[in-house]
């Protein structure tokens, strides 16, 4: 595998390991979310050598790490997750935009 | 412990902005073309970040076709790398044109083609280069060019490549076996 594309995908192994450092029970479900977005941007990265487009990785990592807080936001009803949620479905939507006219 | 979490969330962040960076400067390997009479005449890199590089082929007479293929770093082809890199190739194409005919130049956007370039589909944008002879008569030199430029994405090394290619009429005929000769 070209050199390159193992740079692009290890991106995503710290905030993987961030997550996975810091599940804790009172936040599992932000950490599962967490995991499942580094995993994804590891597997996209790899995948954007057989054909997938990447302009949506980044978008849709953070979109997964938004969508896990507002499903923390929607059981815990905490205004810190609210906050996060909306920064990272700004970051996301932000990401996306920047690609798609920068 | 909280603000433990945060430090290393930052960090987390900033190691992967570091990695990408890395990427982006990580050295392409150089499209190439392989026509039969192109001679690769130079390489240089344009820039580091992201790093890009092209290579300039010329088939020599007195009428002499100018191929560049330059090779930039990118996870895909964002419009402002396509737009800035495709606007430095023009400039040195343009350049080379100008010093290579002794002409100075007008050039004149005609239509958009889709041309299969090594295998990819790509949208070329095609011109009209005008040569205005310094030194009086063109002789048996023409008094027109076409200039060819277009980008793909090669997904299988994480580069784009950006090909402009310039010839005269009388190279007309080699423009299908030029474009398919461009490998990444």
């Amino acid at each position: 595998m070209d050199i390159a594309a193992l740079i692009f995908a290890s991106a995503s192994l710290p905030i993987l390991a961030f997550h996975a450092v810091w599940y804790r029970e009172e936040r599992a479900l932000e950490s599962v979310y967490g995991i499942f977005s580094g995993i994804f941007a590891f597997s996209g990265a790899i995948v954007v050598t057989y054909g997938f487009p990447g302009y949506l990785i980044l978008p849709v990592t953070f979109g997964i790490l938004g969508l896990g807080s507002i499903h923390a936001y929607l059981r815990e009803k905490k205004a810190g997750r609210a906050l996060k949620a909306v920064t990272f479905i700004a970051v996301s939507v932000g990401v996306l935009l920047m690609e798609v006219f920068l | 412990m909280n603000r433990k979490k945060v430090a290393s969330a930052v960090m987390v962040y900033l190691i992967a902005a570091g990695i990408y960076l890395a990427f982006f400067s990580y050295p392409v390997a150089p499209a190439h073309a392989s026509a039969d009479s192109y001679v690769l005449q130079k390489e240089e890199r344009i820039y580091s970040t992201p790093y890009a590089i092209y290579r300039l082929y010329v088939r020599e007479s007195s009428q002499p076709a100018i191929l560049i293929v330059a090779t930039v770093r990118t996870p895909f082809l964002p419009s402002k790398t396509y737009s800035r890199t495709m606007g430095m190739v023009q400039d040195i194409m343009e350049r080379e044109v100008k010093e290579r005919y002794g002409v100075d130049i007008d050039v004149v956007f005609k239509k958009e083609i889709n041309v299969d370039i090594g295998g990819h589909d790509t949208v070329m944008q095609d011109y009209d280069i005008h040569l205005k002879y310094l030194n009086g008569l063109p002789g048996i030199r023409p008094d027109t060019l076409k200039m060819d430029i277009g980008a793909y994405f090669c997904q299988e090394r994480y580069e784009s490549v950006i090909v402009a290619y310039v010839y005269p009429p009388l190279y007309t005929g080699d423009f299908d076996r030029v474009m398919q000769s461009v490998s990444c």
